[in-house]
């Protein structure tokens, strides 16, 4: 599983949807459920499961899965 | 504790738990200082309907949990709650105590205050202000008895101060800790609530086999098992039969359930005397080839009491997976594979956690503390003689006729006290043991405090009229006791015996040996120097007599 697909497991598990397929472009306003409680699971799903840890200007900056997707990738390297 | 991943595995279980509520569910009211609470809310309810406890959670607004106590139209009295969880931020600076009295017949779960991990006065910070201790200690010392104290700085403490805090969280969402600790602190708050309702655990039921020593009793016998204080091992599994003990002594009723033939099961607390625990500490004794949950429900039966009052602590996965399938209001601890972490595993589970004494328990703790206190007084000595007496220093010196693992164990580890430093192996001292020419001695000490096992090794060679010391070991930790004087009058005892007519010696220098270099001139033996720096020793027996010491003879219990 590639990290992007892992990414995907983590939004799969916070919306309880085993079927959910992202994209880079997928944003808060596409998910009913994406609230903020779900963005703070997503947050600590992400920090759990890759070993890394965001700033507050990571937290701050991202518009959409893509965005949220680079700065993993960017902390993994 | 939970894992990160266990921890985002309740996150998110929690965050989709709906619960029907019914009119007997619990009512919460989560009254928070400056941080957020809705992952906790969701967390402690979830976590307690795990525990079998149906709760409905409301939430206060951010910060306000002193307007919401002192207004009394406010919306947690709305809510009219049975618990009111009080959670502070370190910036929350203020007398909860005044808060309390609006709270009456209510359940208060008051947490104290995390102390934060940075001070503008850096590390000396604890000596300029200390208006966070102060206000965690008045909480202690001021409350009512609706009241108790959640010691969320000890958890926090006791995770990391620096992993619980998250600033970037906190500036982000108000999380008071790092997110994947929530689940921790909703269970802690669980566990006080199911404790305060009365979901409160009395027995303790026990494996035996690698639970309460190492080894299989059925293969190596009562002495082949790992119990040893001298061994790494044998210490971890006294260490937590010490504390089964300690809950024993607080109150908590242990029962064994192993698979097992009764009397083989049996024999290690007969007869092995490092055995913390004794037969007459557990209630109920299941030792049998019948199934473990048939076995501890009959243990519930027995002591008349619930199976959902019995904790079940077995070291084999699969024993704990049929209990917890078969018996789930049984709690089955989770065991890690190390038993150097099975008492920190207990502690964890929070299996006997309590939220307040009750009066035997009360009664129980003070004259616990009171025998300590007895303990001390009489330990109270004017010189070392009297210090010795009073250590009630017992020790047993066994010949012994085949070779014991303990032997070999200690005469090729043994550095400092040893005279001659001749390491054997067990053949060795087997053939030793069975030879005529030889006597082999032990020595099993203990005092008033603890029971040491086998401290000290002898081997003696015998031709013609000699006897020669060919081995003496001691343990460091007996030094200074006296023990080698008994040792001594041990080895002449044995010499005249066999009619010998001097006894002989020698030390043998290494780097570690200087302890002992002149054990034997102390003890009267004529020294002659040899090349090396070797001393070769002799006494006639005729011109020896028994020294005295302060050790009784050890009695068998």
């Amino acid at each position: 599983m590639n990290n992007f697909e892992q990414l995907q497991e983590i939004f799969r598990e916070v919306f309880d949807d085993p079927d959910m397929v992202i994209t880079r472009e997928l944003c808060a306003d596409d998910v009913e459920d994406w609230d903020s409680l779900a963005q703070m699971n997503l947050v600590a799903g992400a920090e759990a499961k890759f070993g890394i840890q965001f700033e507050l200007d990571d937290l701050l900056s991202w518009k959409n899965v893509g965005d949220f997707y680079d700065c993993i990738e960017s902390k993994l390297n | 504790m939970y894992t990160d991943l266990e921890s985002l595995s309740v996150l998110n279980k929690a965050k989709k738990y709906n619960p029907k509520l019914s009119s007997n569910a619990k009512r919460i009211y989560i009254a928070s200082g400056a941080q957020s609470t809705q992952h906790l809310a969701s967390s402690l309810s979830y976590l307690l309907n795990t525990r079998g406890i149906e709760t409905e959670v409301c939430e206060g607004e951010y910060n306000s949990f002193r307007a919401e106590i002192l207004d009394k139209q406010s919306k947690l009295y709305e809510f009219n709650p049975d618990f009111v969880i009080i959670l502070p931020y370190y910036t929350d600076k203020f007398d909860y105590t005044q808060l309390w009295e609006n709270l009456q017949g209510r359940t208060v779960i008051q947490a104290n205050i995390v102390l934060p991990p940075t001070s503008a006065y850096g590390r000396y910070g604890a000596n300029v202000d200390r208006t966070l201790e102060q206000i965690n200690f008045n909480m202690l010392t001021d409350k009512p008895a609706n009241v108790i104290i959640a010691d969320i700085n000890e958890l926090a403490a006791q995770i990391g101060k620096i992993q619980w805090f998250d600033s970037t969280a906190y500036a982000m969402y108000k999380l008071g800790c790092a997110m994947k600790y929530v689940p921790a602190l909703a269970d802690y708050f669980a566990g006080i609530i199911a404790a305060s309702i009365g979901k409160t655990r009395k027995c303790l039921v026990l494996d035996l086999d690698n639970t309460l020593w190492g080894g299989v009793v059925g293969d190596e016998g009562p002495f082949g098992i790992t119990l040893d204080p001298n061994d790494a091992k044998g210490e971890v599994f006294r260490a937590f039969q010490a504390y089964c003990k300690s809950l024993n002594e607080r109150g908590i009723i242990l029962a064994v359930a192993s698979k097992n033939d009764e009397n083989i099961a049996k024999a290690p607390f007969k007869e092995n005397p490092n055995m913390l625990l004794h037969l007459d500490d557990i209630a109920v004794f299941k030792a049998n080839w019948n199934d473990k949950a048939t076995n501890i429900r009959e243990i519930a039966a027995e002591l008349n009491i619930g199976i959902d009052s019995l904790v079940f602590f077995d070291d084999n996965p699969a024993e704990r997976e049929v209990v917890s399938k078969l018996l789930p209001d049984v709690l089955v601890v989770d065991v890690p594979k190390d038993p150097a972490r099975y008492v920190q595993a207990l502690y964890d589970s929070g299996a006997f956690d309590i939220v307040s004494l009750s009066s035997e328990d009360a009664a129980r703790a003070k004259s616990y503390s009171n025998n300590l206190k007895r303990e001390a007084l009489q330990t109270s000595f004017s010189d070392y003689e009297d210090y010795l007496d009073s250590l009630e220093m017992q020790a047993k010196v066994e010949k012994i006729t085949h070779a014991i693992p303990r032997f070999g164990q200690l005469i090729n580890k043994s550095n400092q006290f040893n005279l001659r430093t001749q390491r054997y192996t067990d053949a060795q001292i087997e053939e030793m043991a069975t030879d005529e020419n030889y006597t082999l001695l032990t020595v099993d000490f203990k005092d008033k405090f603890d029971y040491y096992g086998i401290i000290c090794c002898v081997i003696l060679r015998y031709a013609e009229n000699d006897c020669f010391i060919d081995t003496w070991v001691m343990s460091c930790r007996v030094l200074k006791r006296g023990i080698e004087k008994l040792v001594m009058n041990s080895i002449i005892d044995d010499a005249r015996k066999r009619n010998a007519n001097v006894i002989t010696g020698e030390w043998l220098p290494t780097a570690k040996n200087s302890l002992v270099k002149d054990l034997l001139d102390d003890f009267g033996f004529t020294a002659e120097e040899v090349k090396g720096g070797a001393k070769k020793y002799t006494i006639k027996v005729n011109n020896t007599k028994p020294y005295t010491h302060k050790i009784g003879e050890m009695k068998n219990e």
